[in-house]
């Protein structure tokens, strides 16, 4: 069991500082090293959908949302975005407006679910 | 940036119809090439096959592709493989086949796409379509739609575009396909018509997206000098995941369309304002504008408007998806790369093929660019053509 259950881990680039989700093997941004550091889950919302066609297996509507996620670094460098992006749902109709303040935490298959922040 | 050691050329294509198929797999793929040796008796024997076909298992069942489409075209002998890269499989076996013969290793490649799709219900293809995407967008459902929805949102927020232009550049792809006796819908689609059809993935609705179908196309590589002269390719990645893209403008544009352009520009040695006509990847109405953005003929954002304003018609500055894209023509994966070189074929020659819908008919195109998309244009390659004669 995880010490903190819902706990959001990110990849941060150990050359080049730029941070990611999912966690992969190499830094998108620059193939570098990565190591994984914890995140609180809160960011803001960059873009959102509400998909009323899905796939067979998952019930309409999926309420997607793309969140920038904040910024972890202490001393931002000016490389790449200013904080990871990551790919989330909500039951929240109100979560879908672009800006809006959400909280996200990850579930045992590693999916992400937002919260109002 | 290596040379090219000879020329390549492209001639002779063959088309089907594209939409719903009575006929197999293997069916689609001979008629397209009995429509070439139709069209152009005098077509060498092809010393080389590519099939390109993005998930024939899946779609029809069907192993051992490229052996079986080259049994069936009574080619067997010659050589013969499958190229595969999602939905820009057609331009990724173009590709290829340059290659081949740029390399002086062939004289005659034959590529050959084709899909067969709607013998699965809509749901199970878009299950199957979504393998393409990265896991983390899979398990939460969301589909390619879903995706370019997200991407689209972003896109109109950032330039401050009202939806209702997407609707415009669906008009204008029916439109054009009214010109085409093999697009899957020849007839005009109205744009009260699309702003009612059902809501897909917010803000697109089912009429901005491209439909299922089966079909095929082909054409032939060669080394003699040909009608159409390969001028330059271009092919680039991107991360699979949308959110591993590190591009500052990874929401709103597609970077891989962006250095698969540059590198083929590059190659061909023309600048974008030179090109004359295009076939680009519409999978949904959205990406029409994205991509003329990304291939450099339009700043970013003024796409979507100025297609909603007419400038991208036949007789307008920018000739685009003459024969209807993707959207009106259908989106037989494997095939559509095919379709794309095969129209640009067609408007580089003035074939008779494309008597309705000439681009500058006074003042024939002359520099032809095909732009292929696979994925969440995560594999884009770029070609540019030109007329030799």
């Amino acid at each position: 069991m995880k010490e903190d259950p819902g706990r959001i881990e990110v990849g941060v680039c150990a050359s080049c500082n730029v941070a990611h989700h999912p966690v992969r093997h190499d830094c998108p941004a620059c193939h570098g090293p990565v190591t994984i550091h914890g995140h609180p889950g809160n960011g803001a919302v960059v873009s959102w959908t509400r998909v009323e066609r899905p796939p067979s297996g998952f019930d309409a509507p999926i309420r997607a949302i793309l969140v920038r996620l904040d910024d972890l670094r202490a001393h931002g460098d000016g490389v790449g975005p200013s904080g990871p992006l990551a790919l989330a749902t909500t039951p929240h109709d109100d979560l879908l407006a672009i800006g809006t303040p959400v909280r996200l935490r990850c579930d045992d298959a590693g999916r992400l679910h937002a919260e109002p922040a | 940036m290596p040379h090219v050691l000879h020329p390549a050329y492209m001639d002779a294509v063959g088309h089907t119809p594209f939409g719903r198929a009575e006929g197999s797999f293997l069916d689609l793929a001979a008629a397209a090439y009995d429509d070439l040796t139709t069209r152009h008796p005098e077509t060498p024997r092809p010393d080389h096959v590519l099939v390109s076909t993005q998930d024939p298992g899946a779609f029809a069942g069907i192993g051992n592709v490229a052996v079986a489409v080259t049994d069936r075209l009574g080619l067997c002998g010659v050589a013969a493989s499958r190229i595969e890269a999602a939905p820009a499989s057609g331009l990724a076996a173009f590709e290829s086949a340059c290659a081949l013969v740029q390399s002086g290793a062939r004289a005659n490649v034959l590529i050959l796409g084709v899909e067969t799709m709607t013998s699965l219900d809509t749901a199970r293809a878009n299950q199957v379509l979504a393998r393409m995407a990265h896991p983390s967008e899979r398990q939460n459902g969301l589909t390619m739609a879903a995706m370019v929805a997200l991407m689209t949102r972003a896109y109109l927020e950032r330039y401050g575009h009202d939806p209702a232009l997407l609707d415009a550049v669906a008009a204008r792809a029916h439109a054009q396909g009214t010109t085409n006796r093999y697009a899957q819908f020849q007839a005009p689609v109205s744009l009260d018509d699309i702003a009612a059809s059902p809501m897909v993935a917010d803000p697109l609705r089912r009429h901005h997206s491209a439909p299922l179908s089966d079909g095929a196309a082909c054409l032939m590589v060669t080394a003699a000098p040909g009608p159409v002269l390969v001028k330059g390719i271009g092919p680039a990645t991107d991360p699979l995941a949308l959110t591993h893209r590190p591009h500052r403008d990874a929401l709103t544009h597609f970077a891989a369309t962006q250095r698969a352009a540059e590198e083929a520009y590059g190659r061909a040695r023309i600048d974008p304002s030179e090109v004359d006509i295009l076939e680009v990847h519409d999978a949904f109405s959205p990406m029409t504008a994205m991509h003329l953005e990304d291939l450099g003929l339009f700043k970013p954002g003024s796409a979507l408007p100025a297609i909603a304003q007419g400038k991208t018609t036949p007789d307008g500055p920018y000739p685009t998806n003459c024969g209807g894209g993707l959207k009106a023509r259908g989106h037989p994966v494997g095939a559509t790369g095919i379709a794309m070189l095969a129209e640009l074929h067609w408007q580089l020659t003035q074939d008779q093929e494309v008597s309705k819908r000439q681009a500058t008919p006074e003042d024939p195109p002359r520099i032809g660019l095909a732009h292929n998309m696979g994925g969440l244009g995560n594999n884009v390659i770029v070609a540019i053509l030109e007329a030799t004669s």
